[in-house]
Parts: C-alpha cells; structure tokens; sequence
C-alpha cells in the first residue's frame, strides 16, 4: 500500500450532456485515512463525479489533482493504475469462484510456467481479511455469502490492488443493521491502513457516525462542504433539497370495512410457510422484516410471479388458486420491484414505452397503439411527478435511480389500479425523491387505492402503515395496529 | 441531422448505395433487369424467414432449424402434391407439419426450459435426419401442375412471384413490430424478462407464438424453394438459418434481445445478396460467398456494440 498517499483533489470539474449541465464547477478533497461523505438528490451528479473518478466518463473541464500533481483519467486504467477503487452498488464478482480467487482475479500468484499457487493465494487473502479486520473463510464460493459479505470482499479487492482511494457508492442499501456495523468496522480500519474514502449514501445517520466531512450537491451544483462537527441533520436535508423538508404526513387513525382482498394459507415451495391476511380497501398495510424473513417472496407468490403450492387469494369475491402475473394484473394489482435494475425498468425502451408497458390496451385503436395519447399521458405523469428529464422519448437508462422509480411508479398509476404492491420504493432514492414518493402512496390510499408497503425503513413503515404485520423465517410473527406500534416492539417481532 | 446518421437503417442504406454504385460502374450487366430480377427472387425467402427470426431474436430466442425445415418442406410439398394431385393438401401438410415444428420447438423452450440455441439445434439435427427416413432420394416433380411452378418460378408485369408474395406479407410485420402492442412485448420481453412477467405479459406465450410464425414463414419459403427447383431435395437448404441470422444481425438486431427492426433485416439482406451477386459478376471465386458475409457480420455487430456503449 502506498503510505505516501496524502490527497485526491477534484477541481472545478465541469461535465455537460445533451440538453443537461450533470456537473457544474464541483471540487472535492478525498484525503488518505478519512471518510468524504458526498450527498445529494437523485439527478444531483454524485453518480457522474464517480464516473468521471473511475475513468467511465471523460470531464469537460477541471483538474484532477492526486497528491498535488496534476493527473489525466482518461479510461477505467488511467483510474485504476492511480489506486481509484469504486464500489458498485452492485456486486461485480463472479458468483461461482471462491473468496480468493474473486479477490486475486487480476493477478493471481503464479510460478513461472503460469501454474498458480493456490497456498499462496489463500494465505496472502488470509492475511488481506486480517487487515481490514473481517473473518470469512476464503475458500468459500461466493455465492454462498449474504449480500454484506460479498460487499467486504469486493472492499478487500479493491485494497489488493493497492488502492489509494475507495469510493462506496450507496454500500448500506441493501445490509441489515447488523452487517452495517460490520462494514463500519471495515471502513476504520481501512482509514487507518491510510486510504481516502468516498462515501455516498442517502441514509443521514450513517454520515454522523463515519463521516469525518461531507459534501452536498444539487443539480449539479456543489452546494456545501463542511466539516462533520459543523452540520446536522436538518442543515443536511436543507442543502440537499433546497427547502425545508415536510416529514409528517396526515394519516389519522381511522377504521376500515370492506375487504378487498383475502390470502388465505400460502405456502410455497421454498420459503413462505402458512400465511394469512385481509386487505382492506383503502387501507396501507406495512410488511416489515429482516433479511431472508420472506417479505420479498411474499411479494412475488400474491403477485402471481412466483409458484404458490398451497392456499389461495380471494380478490373482489372470486377465488384463485392458479394465478400468473397476467391474472393479477387483470384483476387491477400492480407491483413495483426491489430490484429497479434487475426486474424493473427495460433498458432498451424510453420512458414512455416504459410506463406503457402494462396498459397498452389503453392505448389501442383498431390493434393500432395511439402514440399521440401514450405521449400525452406519460408527459402528464413526468410533470406531476416532477421527473428530472427533457423529454419522454429519452431512455430510461439515461436518468437517475430515483426518477426512475418515479418512472416504475407511473407504470401501474396510469391504469385502473385497485391493489398495489410496493417492494421498498425508497430504496436508493434521495431525501427529496423519497418523501414524494412517501406522500405520493399516502395520497393514493386516500382515493382508495389498497397498498401493501413492504420496507426496511422502520420510519416510513411508521408514519404510513394503518396495520403492520412483522414476518420472520417464511411466516407472520406478529400483527400491529397503527397505534399500538412501536419501534422496539416490531423489532424484537422480527428477531423470533 | 446527426440523430440520422446514427441509426443503423442509414448506415446500412448508405452501404447498400455504396455496393450498388461500385457494382454498377464494375459492370453495366449489373442493372439488367434479369439480374435485379435474380438478386431479388433469392433475397425472398431468406426474407420470408427473415421477418419471423427477427421477431425471435427481438424476444431473446434463436431458431436455428429453419434450414432444415426448409429442405424438409420441400420433399413434403411436392411427394404430398405428387400422390394426391392436390395443391391444397399439399400446402395443408406443409402448415401442419411446420406448426407443429414451432410448437415443438417452442414447447423445448418453455416448458421443458432448454436454451433455444441448444433446443433448435437439436430439431436442425432431427429434422435432418428424419427427412432421410421420409425419403432417401429427391422427389421430381411428376405431378407437373402450371400453378405450382408459377409460384416460384413465375412473374407478374416482369415482377418474380416470389418477391411479390414477400411484398404481401412484410407490412404485416411492419405493421405487428412497429404500431401494435405485440411488437413492444417481443421488445420488452428480450431486453428484461423479469420486468416484462412482472408488468403482466405471459412471456412464454409470446415466445411460442414466435417460434410458430417462424415455421410457418419457412413453410411459404419453402413452397417457393420447391416451385424454383422444381425437386424436393433433402439438403437443398444448408446454411440457410446462418444466412437468415446473419442478415438479421447485420440488419441491426441484438443477439441479446431487445431491440430489431425489419427494416434493417431487409437491408442486412439485400446488402448481403448485392454482394453475392457481385462476386459472382466480378468473377472472383465462388467460396468467398461465404468468407465476405463472415467478414462482414463480424464489422456489423462490432460497430453496433460500439454505437451502444458511445450512446450508453
């Protein structure tokens, strides 16, 4: 490791793209054994900034200073021969290899006629663990490891190959709040082996407890850089959205009458053992729990996307016990994934066709798909929800992940909607972004709509659900209503 | 302007342009009408075909038995025709013959869950051997019915059969890809599966309808492939599903899934005829009909990926 690393310094960087100024005279200072936090809304640039760092995007303008020395990044390598190391969002590592062989990928250790010494490799992936203070057996296959573990190990890849400075894009998303203090662990002692360390997140909190300063962009704009001990919570969010942030939301307690939908014994194959519950028209009903408790499959058996072996769904008086998504949709369900990337947005598609997609019945005319009226509505939509693009003919690709959840959203409000299922729709969305979106889901269970809100956002869970029902191991542990729920008690629910 | 520049249709129309000019100063006989005439009745049913597997590869699936099939429908269509003197059942056997070819093909891929790749390379083998047991010699045409000849042999004010039946069935494809629903599921369904079952389309139905129309194409191709040789002949078709994939690649569609268009197939095809026909006219020999189009479909699908990742 290069001990003599002091600092990585953006300059006035400046990055335009057709018809948006991404980045706009931003400077950042990463330096060696310190965390930079670097926050902002979907859309704000911190995804360009990292881009532009890792060699994916070429600046317009600016410097990039690394150790007082001016440095040119123009492809992936330039980036990575400087000790730039970003971590995705999402994992890169190849699921049938072993720890060692993820971590060694680049440069495995070979003799001279190119056999590779596996005794080497382990020991040497061994003693790279010891260093940032993680215990994983590293002859296990990678995927056979929890989320937070094949984090660590692409943390410790990157440090392999004598990184300088370890960029963490959103790197808590998808952890439980125990594996976030392990990769917390992680990121001191990666501060103490002398590394900068650039930390994006939306989650507020974690900034208080690792961030030794932080800086807030805003439609491309550097906003504000401060020291941790200078800011606070409320100062963050202001610089972040550029208004004071409404977080309470008008949801009295209040009684509901009609069923709208029955789940009567579902069991699957794999993993949902016996559940029951009533829908109520109207109503928002919270899913909380933790990792592997079965939310998501829970998600995906009413859906119809998953097989269900046992059990059935009543929904506006019939009984189904085959159903396929079609069949869901039919009777006026929608679904918005967890996984935006994996299983939401079409990447060849625009936004338009994208929100079409399930309703293009809609738009029909004598088989004949009415363009016109399609663009009509989606513009609508793209206003209402103030998405961040010029045009709905733009690919869906090319915006952030939180105005393309507005996107996902849209998809299923431009039908006629009786039940919809949210699997954690603030997942990865900025401060802004995600209490539109909150508000959004309160207003439409107003109208009537039935939503079923599955999150790990113990606050939203709160302030939105009317009842909450806590799953644990594949079944329901425990039933709350909206005002005999606490915090504590829905988690010690979830830990059964 | 530059939004023009960029779609593939101009790029491969421009090349198109380019080829026919080269041609055309190399040698005058390249516009005689019996030569345009040529280029175009042997582009028609490797764009007959061509329209289905684009639909095919636009949904993420390969069909890699047409050119078996292809040889197959020949020998049925002229034994059935011959034995019963009946075009009608002719073509009758030759429908039911290739639906089922689909249907069995889409089956494999759907619910027996096995790559389209590896699934239709087994029928390409199956239906090559099978076409043996039918019968182990090409079967003449004794039934001698004016009609029959005339479909690939025959020509309307100077215009070969074969390229008008093409004509009357491409707007249908136009038409189903570019303004009905279906064309944005075969989209959806090849560039996300997960995102298109979870926005309520039945991907498998889509994907088996696909496979059906693709056989059903290559039975019209090959009604007109027998009409043209006048012979139901056994391996009258081989590397016919390369030429066909070929041409939709070069015609700009993903191998991946998710984006195609007929448009570009048509011009993939005639790009590769042009120069076919061209090699033929400029006497260089003959085994470079299959050399150029290689080298060529390499160029194709490598500055499309550079395209994608300049736009991505």
């Amino acid at each position: 490791m290069d001990n003599n690393f002091k600092s990585l310094t953006l300059k006035n960087i400046k990055k335009e793209f057709p018809g948006v100024l991404a980045l706009d005279d931003v400077s950042l200072e990463a330096k060696a054994g310190s965390v930079h936090a670097l926050m902002g809304e979907n859309g704000a640039g911190k995804s360009t900034l990292i881009k532009i760092l890792a060699g994916a995007y070429n600046k317009d303008q600016g410097r990039i200073l690394f150790d007082d020395k001016e440095v040119n990044i123009d492809n992936p390598n330039d980036s990575l021969n400087l000790g730039i190391k970003v971590v995705y969002q999402e994992i890169a590592l190849i699921p049938e290899f072993t720890v060692g062989e993820n971590i060694f990928l680049e440069k495995f250790p070979v003799n001279s006629l190119g056999i590779v010494n596996w005794k080497k490799l382990y020991n040497d992936c061994n003693n790279l663990l010891k260093k940032i203070g993680f215990n994983l057996n590293v002859r296990e296959k990678v995927a056979n490891l929890s989320i937070s573990e094949q984090q660590i190990v692409e943390i410790a890849r990157a440090i392999f190959q004598n990184a300088s400075v370890v960029v963490m894009d959103e790197p808590t998303s998808s952890l439980t709040p125990n594996e976030i203090e392990k990769l917390f662990e992680v990121i001191e002692n990666l501060k103490k082996n002398n590394i900068a360390i650039i930390y994006i997140t939306h989650k507020i909190d974690e900034i208080f407890k690792i961030a030794n300063e932080v800086t807030v962009l805003r439609d491309g704009k550097l906003i504000s850089h401060r020291d941790i001990k200078d800011t606070s919570e409320e100062i963050l969010i202001q610089d972040m959205v550029g208004r004071k942030v409404e977080q309470k939301f008008d949801r009295p307690v209040k009684s509901f009458d009609k069923v709208l939908m029955n789940i009567n014994n579902i069991s699957t194959k794999s993993k949902l053992k016996d559940i029951s519950f009533n829908l109520y028209k109207g109503e928002i009903l919270g899913f909380f729990g933790l990792m592997g408790a079965g939310r998501t499959e829970l998600a995906k058996a009413i859906y119809g996307y998953d097989n269900i072996s046992n059990g059935s769904i009543d929904i506006d008086g019939q009984t189904l016990k085959k159903f396929n998504t079609q069949t869901m949709v039919k009777n006026g369900v929608g679904y918005v994934t967890e996984d935006r990337k994996g299983e939401g947005i079409i990447k060849d598609m625009n936004l338009r066709e994208n929100m079409s997609l399930p309703s293009l019945e809609i738009f029909e005319k004598l088989f004949t798909i009415n363009k016109n009226k399609e663009k009509k509505i989606s513009n609508e939509y793209i206003d209402k929800f103030e998405v961040k693009t010029p045009s709905s003919e733009r690919l869906i690709t090319l915006l952030s992940g939180g105005n393309q959840q507005k996107i996902l959203l849209s998809r299923w409000l431009i039908r006629n909607l009786k039940i919809i299922i949210l699997d954690e729709p603030t997942r990865g969305v900025d401060i802004g972004a995600k209490t539109e979106i909150l508000r959004l889901i309160n207003d439409l269970a107003k109208d009537g709509l039935s939503v079923i809100l599955m999150t790990s956002e113990m606050n939203d869970l709160l302030t939105l659900s009317d009842r909450i029902i806590v799953m644990a191991g594949g079944k329901i542990s425990k039933e709350f209503d909206r005002n005999e729920a606490t915090q504590e008690e829905i988690f010690k629910a979830s830990v059964i | 302007m530059s939004k023009f520049f960029q779609k593939n249709e101009t790029i491969l129309f421009l090349i198109l342009l380019l080829l026919l000019v080269f041609l055309s100063f190399y040698n005058p006989q390249f516009y005689s009408i019996q030569n345009i005439n040529s280029i175009l009745r042997s582009s028609s049913t490797v764009m007959i075909v061509a329209f289905g597997m684009t639909i095919l590869l636009t949904s993420g699936e390969v069909d890699l038995s047409v050119g078996a099939l292809l040889s197959f429908v020949t020998v049925i269509v002229m034994d059935v025709i011959n034995i019963s003197g009946s075009l009608f059942l002719g073509f009758f056997s030759v429908f039911i013959f290739c639906f089922l070819i689909g249907l069995i093909n889409g089956l494999v891929r759907t619910v027996l869950n096995v790559n389209s790749l590896i699934g239709t390379l087994a029928m390409m083998l199956i239906l090559q051997g099978s076409v043996y047991i039918y019968s182990m010699a090409a079967i003449y045409n004794t039934h001698l019915i004016p009609a029959f000849t005339f479909i690939g042999q025959g020509f309307v004010y100077n215009v070969p059969m074969p390229v008008i039946i093409m004509l009357v069935i491409l707007p249908i494809f136009v038409f189903l890809l570019n303004y009905t629903r279906y064309g944005r599921y075969f989209t959806a369904i090849g560039s996300n599966p997960f995102s298109s079952n979870l926005s309520g389309i039945n991907n498998n139905r889509y994907k088996l309808i696909g496979f059906i129309i693709t056989s059903l194409l290559v039975g019209i191709a090959g009604i007109i492939l027998a009409s043209l040789m006048d012979t139901g002949q056994q391996g009258s078709a081989k590397g016919f599903e390369l030429i066909v994939i070929a041409a939709v690649l070069l015609g700009g569609t993903s191998f991946k899934g998710g984006s195609g268009t007929i448009l570009g197939t048509i011009l993939g095809i005639l790009i590769l005829k042009v120069i076919d026909n061209g090699i033929i006219l400029m006497s260089i020999p003959q085994e470079f009909q299959l050399v150029v189009p290689g080298v060529i479909l390499i160029l194709a699908v490598y500055f499309d990926t550079l395209r994608k990742e300049k736009n991505g």
